[in-house]
């Protein structure tokens, strides 16, 4: 059967969840469209949603080409993305006396969680060469 | 002029239990599904030891194994949505489906996949999914939960083997198309099922609240209280039709656009009163041909978890909103939450607001609290209403 590679690893999982951010991305971006068409939402929250949208699948793309760069600012991303649903979490605590909820937990908690740590396992690591390489390319970008 | 209410003669009730939107909450037939997946592990544990290791399990690399458990837990919660339904045509649905995923996953599981196959079960079932919905069923969390995991188990499954350029945007593309298809298909049927209005026993709308009862006639006092309310917030207000006016008694009232264009007055925000009819936190504005049009008030309670003053009963039903997207940079409303769980980026989630109260003051208006109908509304603001209304 022409899909599928036969012998995935766990990276190529994390590119799956980190495609399937970019895809939730994208109904997010038509949703903010009509928001921001309707006149009732400012273009801002449009064009950051487009943008980490665009950054999603280029990372996506990126970590089934096992590039480096693209492991450390997913990891980034989803650093991110975890602290801002946490941010949310903190207010339906404290204001709703609830969760996210089921499907909010599931997007913004449990797969960038699950992306995070897959991408952290020494076995990923490896795939992207070797640990030197990795800090020889964080103090260059730094 | 009688103040209707203020805070020193009101007796402050917190807020009862809300009914919200289906799109943000777990309706009761689905619960034997979510139980249905949060067993699914124990289930094939013990499936596995009764077969007493017979067979080797085949050894699945990472995607295959994620494939099996996505598809395995969407069997499973399709069982699970037979077993909390009433025998019907849908159930009869809901069982082949579980039964082709179960198919699929079990394909999978024994390391022979019919990539093929699963596709189409796959996309079977999301395409009946968007179907359902868009003929007005609205979905639940679980329902949507159960379609995420679908949605990602396609994108496994549309993963070229042989990638070329062409290969991989057009996998993307499908699941992409797939993933938006879902979500818009759940606006429609979340707010195709609502009447729109803040009555009681209503289904909200996505981002509503309204307290949990059923709709009745109302009293006579309630309905005198109702008009009195609505009278002494016409006179009351009329001075703000000229929007400098309002502006001067510090309504913002820059940028009024659209048709229920709210601009607040902070200091009446926080000032105690309840109910002022000469105070009102909000006024709405439509943008007319000629200039802003004063369509009515929105009374707002100061804090969250507070019950509106519902004086007129029935007919003056508060509400609050939940899930509502609120940008940071600039601090706007952003939207709705999805139903894929997510604002767009740089707003918060804000989960519930304090309760709120419309009362329209533009003459002739059908409903006089709660919700104005948009087409009555836009005739109004162009001035083509006939006499009766």
């Amino acid at each position: 059967m022409d899909t599928s590679p036969p012998q995935s690893t766990l990276v190529d999982v994390a590119g799956t969840l980190v495609f399937m951010q970019g895809a939730v991305g994208v109904m997010s971006v038509v949703e903010s469209g009509v928001a921001t068409v309707a006149g009732f939402a400012p273009p801002t929250n449009l064009l950051l949603t487009a943008i980490l949208t665009v950054v999603l699948f280029l990372f996506a793309r990126g970590l089934r080409r096992r590039s480096v760069r693209s492991r450390m600012w997913t990891l980034r991303i989803e650093s991110l993305l975890i602290v801002w649903a946490t941010v949310d979490l903190a207010l339906a605590v404290v204001l709703a006396d609830s969760g996210l909820g089921l499907v909010a937990t599931l997007t913004r908690l449990v797969v960038p969680i699950a992306t995070f740590w897959l991408l952290r396992r020494p076995a990923a690591r490896l795939e992207f060469g070797s640990l030197r390489r990795e800090v020889e390319l964080e103090e260059m970008t730094v | 002029m009688t103040k209707l209410l203020h805070a020193d003669n009101l007796s402050i009730q917190p807020a009862g239990e809300y009914l919200s939107s289906p799109l943000y909450s777990v309706i009761g037939e689905h619960i034997a599904a979510l139980l249905a997946i949060a067993l699914l592990p124990l289930v094939l544990w013990a499936y596995r030891r009764l077969r007493n290791h017979a067979t080797t399990p085949t050894p699945l690399d990472p995607s295959s194994r994620m494939l099996f458990w996505l598809l395995a837990a969407s069997a499973a919660a399709h069982v699970g949505l037979v077993i909390g339904h009433e025998p019907s045509v849908l159930t009869a649905l809901f069982l082949a489906d579980s039964m082709l995923l179960g198919i699929a996953a079990n394909g999978v599981a024994k390391g022979e996949p019919s990539y093929r196959f699963v596709r189409w079960v796959l996309s079977g079932s999301l395409l009946a999914f968007a179907v359902s919905s868009f003929s007005g069923e609205v979905p639940d969390q679980v329902a949507l939960f159960t379609k995420l995991l679908e949605l990602t188990a396609l994108t496994i499954v549309l993963t070229p083997l042989r990638p070329t350029l062409i290969r991989r945007l057009a996998s993307s593309a499908g699941a992409v198309t797939m993933v938006v298809l879902v979500g818009t298909s759940s606006w429609v049927g979340a707010f195709g099922a609502t009447e729109g209005g803040h009555h009681l026993g209503e289904v909200p709308q996505p981002g509503v609240l309204l307290p949990v009862g059923t709709d009745r006639e109302a009293t006579d006092a309630e309905a005198q209280a109702a008009d009195l309310l609505h009278a002494e917030t016409v006179a009351g207000v009329a001075r703000f039709a000229d929007s400098e006016v309002a502006a001067a008694a510090g309504y913002d009232v820059e940028g009024i656009a659209g048709l229920d264009f709210h601009a607040g007055n902070e200091q009446y925000k926080h000032d105690g009163r309840v109910l002022d009819p000469e105070r009102p936190e909000n006024l709405i504005y439509a943008a007319g041909p000629d200039g802003p049009v004063l369509v009515g008030v929105m009374y707002e309670m100061e804090d969250i978890g507070v019950a509106g003053p519902a004086i007129g009963g029935p007919l003056t039903v508060w509400h609050a909103h939940n899930q509502i997207c609120f940008g940071v940079v600039p601090p706007a409303l952003a939207g709705l939450r999805s139903p894929f769980g997510s604002c767009p980026v740089g707003s918060i989630t804000m989960p519930v607001t304090g309760e709120m109260l419309h009362v329209f003051v533009a003459p002739g208006a059908p409903d006089r609290f709660g919700h104005l109908d948009e087409d009555w509304l836009n005739a109004f603001v162009a001035g083509t209403l006939t006499a009766d209304g």
